[in-house]
């Protein structure tokens, strides 16, 4: 009996020392951002919000917040009407070349993105659209597609297919079948894929860095550049505020639809 | 009277934060070779006792001798008690042969005993031409016979079930049932299964528990427990009845009589305290029914207000005074009975289950 | 991966097939795919194969030249390996340090456990600069380890923890374990604790019931995992540049100074599409590997 609790014990703590190890980077940065000094160190040596201050401060950071935040929205607004349509067509229609379909729409997930964004690179310098806002919203909108699917498709196979042949029976159209009956029961995919569109296009690093950098720059990429020089607890301030905004829509997603299932 | 084989005393489990027992202070013994039934609604603490024998749940207090020797202190892979589970819980990256041969394998018996012996495990529930398959591949039947060989190739003091008819469709339940009970009276194996289902119990067991919320209402053998149920739980838990109240007016020895409003009297076959209030049982089959008086000694004229016919039987409800009576009568050569015809019943003292009170207190007589 | 298996579906999701409108639904997806995928990797094999000049794509001929150049250089064998043994090394740590998270998460009743789940995985969806930086600021010379240590008076001088390979790897293994979890929960589905029950029941004791019928259950999550996280390394660049200090090269660090650096782009397209090669040779292995496990 005593021995039992005691591997049971050990085994807890050795959970919790691997919580602390995935943890780390993120728990550090938040405590780093209450810190002063222009340098790394730790640990902090007095507790005050100077370093959020300043980062509100710093123009390019703010700039680049913007950017982030509108290329995030455009992108999931776009990712979202495309990803819904093809998920109806998937899921709701029957059709000779749909396992194909289905497969084109996974494929981006199968490529590395420094792959992809060499690729993406090259393809916008033929169209002449590196550094310019169309480029980095067209590069962002084919990788966040196949999640917007992934989370539609899943509401829109919990729908019963009865309950909108049941609407038609009573006179609607398609498109108000889809307007008044399905899209109201897909809400909780439509909103994770929104969401998730928005946090992956918000938080990309690598295909932005080889696409965007004097006239376009994302935050991601206005933070990549910083470390590469300097570092100080601005960038902490800075990162813990990008932890809380993903931390909430990560919320909103795992009450809509649940996290781990978008994930994998 | 031959030595219990299994001896339960003052089992009880409490769970953390509770209030009610899960299982409160259940004793009862099984003889050696015997098959026990726990029965009961789900929730009454029937799976719960299973696993404290099997040893993955632990008791919070109360004792479990088997074979002579305590068990509750000893750890579950040393109990060398078999287990058939619900779902089965077959290792499926082993095949057939492989999951059979686990046990035998953790008893480090060596190789060419252990394929014997699971040779002749799989002989005994007919699956020995499966032994080289994946258990993914098997169909339910299948999966729960090699389930029932794992368990039994290693010889176990006792044989658990938990509802091991409740996942199959109703042709497999037939004849499992009576695979079960075949392969369990060839090998002699003590055998407790766990079940809610009524017919299950009575058809198999040797003996039926049928607890309720953590006790156990009554234990007897199926007849028992069908004819002169204890209580009401168990009365209305166990095949149909009607259930009649009334005052005992007159009282001899070996028979009274009950008074019932709306009806009239009944006899019955036992003597009760004159004036007590009693809650009689007829099982509808137990009443005779026909268009003309039949002679018994409790005969009651009424109309007929429904009629189901079953094939064999035809369950009629019948008004007789201010009550509604179930009588199941067999459609053989009786005549037809139809919507509002005026039938007489008829039924003999012995026919009538005397339950003196509510569920949990005194044995019926 | 469940959009795979939106194409196994059958009825009752099917209505009636509809050809012209199927064909209207698809095309903005279809149209995003093709311009935001399959052209840049058109481009990017064309690209590998022309001699085109530094930042232009255009005026270049068909040629080997580019491979010629990266195969007949050692500079980037030595490159292919680092790239490898980082990954090789990630690999084996994130997957034992993952695998017995996957296995507690897999298996307790706790009420806790879906925030658990949640906080295992859900730093995946924080950027990987982010967690870089806090990484750099653990291993830096006055970061957190050296630090603490200092102070606690137990070295006097800091630990080279920062700017080379350990301190990739270290990062690197804490930044894709959330992919290996999740890998090892999805395999981890078929473990029930009834199969736990009837092991024990049977006479075997804990050790027994990890090693026989937990541990070979696991596999394919583990492969699973072990495989993600791999590839995963194979092409990172953020990590290794920012950790390196300079002095890690991999193939995402070559690509990405290629590619905007030194404008070097027909030699980072051949790189790319080398490093394509590796990730499918990789991934046919795992197919093989998995075949034979076979379950």
């Amino acid at each position: 009996m005593h021995s039992h609790f005691l591997t049971r014990a050990s085994w807890g703590f050795l959970i919790f020392l691997i919580y602390l190890f995935l943890l780390a980077p993120i728990i550090v940065v938040v405590i780093i951002s209450f810190d002063t000094r222009p340098y790394l160190a730790f640990p902090p040596e007095h507790l005050s919000l100077r370093s959020y201050a300043l980062v509100l401060q710093n123009a390019t950071f703010v700039h680049s917040f913007g950017v982030s935040l509108a290329v995030g929205m455009v992108v999931a607004a776009l990712a979202l009407i495309a990803g819904t349509l093809a998920s109806l067509a998937l899921v709701r229609h029957q059709f000779r070349l749909r396992n194909a379909a289905a497969f084109t729409f996974i494929t981006p997930l199968l490529v590395p993105h420094i792959v992809l964004a060499v690729g993406v690179l090259l393809a916008l310098a033929t169209l002449d659209l590196i550094d310019t806002y169309t480029g980095i919203i067209v590069a962002h909108v084919g990788i966040t597609i196949p999640y917007v699917i992934r989370t539609v498709s899943m509401s829109l196979e919990a729908v019963d297919i009865r309950v909108e042949e049941a609407a038609r029976v009573h006179g609607a159209t398609s498109l108000t079948t889809f307007r008044r009956i399905t899209l109201p029961l897909i809400l909780p995919g439509v909103i994770s894929g929104a969401v998730v569109a928005f946090l992956i296009s918000f938080d990309e690093a690598v295909i932005s860095l080889f696409i965007v950098n004097t006239h376009v720059r994302t935050l991601p990429v206005a933070i990549f550049n910083y470390l590469e020089f300097k570092t100080d607890p601005q960038v902490a301030a800075l990162s813990v505020i990008l932890i809380l905004i993903s931390l909430i829509l990560v919320v909103v997603i795992e009450r809509a639809i649940g996290l781990r299932r978008v994930l994998r | 009277m031959s030595q219990a084989f299994v001896d339960v005393r003052d089992l009880t489990k409490i769970y953390l934060g509770q209030k009610v027992a899960s299982v409160d202070d259940v004793s009862f013994t099984l003889e050696k070779g015997k098959m026990l039934a726990l029965l009961g609604p789900s929730g009454c603490g029937k799976t719960t006792i299973l696993r404290m024998i099997a040893g993955l749940i632990e008791p919070s207090s109360g004792s479990i001798i088997v074979d002579g020797r305590e068990i509750a202190n000893v750890p579950v892979h040393r109990r060398g008690i078999g287990m058939v589970f619900q779902a089965y819980a077959l290792f499926p990256h082993l095949s057939v042969e492989q999951n059979v041969s686990f046990g035998l394998e953790m008893r480090n018996v060596p190789r060419a005993e252990r394929e014997q012996r699971v040779r002749q495990a799989l002989e005994l529930v007919k699956l020995a031409h499966l032994a080289g398959r994946r258990v993914t591949q098997l169909s339910g039947g299948q999966q729960q016979r090699i389930a029932i060989a794992r368990s039994l190739v290693i010889e176990p003091s006792i044989l658990l079930l938990d509802e091991p008819l409740s996942n199959l469709d109703a042709k497999l339940r037939d004849e499992m049932r009576s695979e079960i009970r075949e392969i369990q009276s060839r090998t002699g194996t003590t055998t407790i299964f766990v079940t809610h289902d009524q017919e299950e119990a009575l058809s198999m067991a040797d003996c039926i528990a049928v607890m309720s919320a953590g006790r156990i209402e009554q234990i007897g053998t199926p007849q028992e427990i069908y004819d002169r149920p204890a209580t009401r739980f168990v009365a209305d838990f166990i095949g149909r009845g009607n259930f009649i109240d009334g005052t005992v007016v007159r009282a001899e020895s070996g028979t009274a009589m009950v008074e019932v409003p709306g009806l009239g009297a009944i006899q019955v076959a036992h003597s009760e305290p004159v004036g007590g209030k009693v809650e009689l049982l007829i099982r509808p089959h137990r009443i005779e029914v026909g268009l003309n008086l039949p002679t018994a000694t409790n005969h009651f004229r009424g109309t007929v207000r429904e009629v189901v016919y079953t094939g064999e039987m035809r369950s009629l409800t019948v008004a007789v005074g201010n009550l509604s009576m179930m009588v199941d009568s067999p459609t053989r050569g009786a005549g037809e009975i139809r919507r509002g015809d005026s039938v007489g019943l008829a039924f003999a003292a012995d026919d009538v289950t005397v339950i003196v009170a509510k569920s949990g207190e005194e044995v019926a007589r | 991966m469940s959009v795979a298996a939106i194409a196994d579906q059958a009825p009752p999701h099917i209505s009636r097939s509809d050809r012209p409108l199927v064909a209207l639904l698809l095309l903005p997806g279809l149209a995003a795919i093709a311009v935001t995928f399959l052209l840049p990797l058109l481009w990017l094999v064309r690209i590998s194969f022309s001699d085109a000049a530094p930042g232009i794509v255009t005026g270049g001929s068909g040629t080997l030249v580019n491979y010629v150049k990266i195969v007949t250089d050692p500079f980037y064998w030595r490159i292919a390996w680092n790239t490898i043994l980082l990954a090789a090394v990630v690999c084996v740590l994130a997957t034992t340090i993952s695998y017995p998270v996957a296995l507690f998460l897999a298996r307790t009743n706790s009420r806790w456990r879906g925030v658990l789940a949640a906080l295992a995985i859900a730093p995946l969806l924080t950027s990987t600069v982010v967690r870089t930086y806090g990484w750099m600021v653990i291993l830096s010379d006055q970061g957190v380890i050296n630090g603490s240590l200092l102070w606690l008076g137990i070295i006097d001088a800091p630990f080279r923890l920062a700017n080379n390979f350990t301190a990739a790897v270290i990062a690197l293994t804490e930044i894709l374990m959330p992919y290996a979890i999740l890998a090892m929960l999805s395999g981890l589905g078929r473990l029930n604790s009834e199969l736990e029950g009837a092991a024990a029941l049977l006479g075997a004791n804990r050790w027994k019931i990890f090693s026989r019928i937990i541990l070979p259950l696991s596999l394919p999550g583990i492969a699973t995992g072990a495989l993600l996280v791999f590839v995963l390394c194979i092409s990172s660049f953020v990590t290794p540049r920012l950790m390196g200090g300079g002095r890690v090269f991999v193939f995402g660090t070559e690509i990405y100074s290629d590619a905007t650096a030194t404008l070097d782009w027909t030699r980072a397209a051949a790189l790319s599409i080398l490093l394509l090669v590796l990730f499918s040779c990789v991934i046919f292995i795992y197919q093989r590997i998995m075949k034979s496990i076979e379950l």
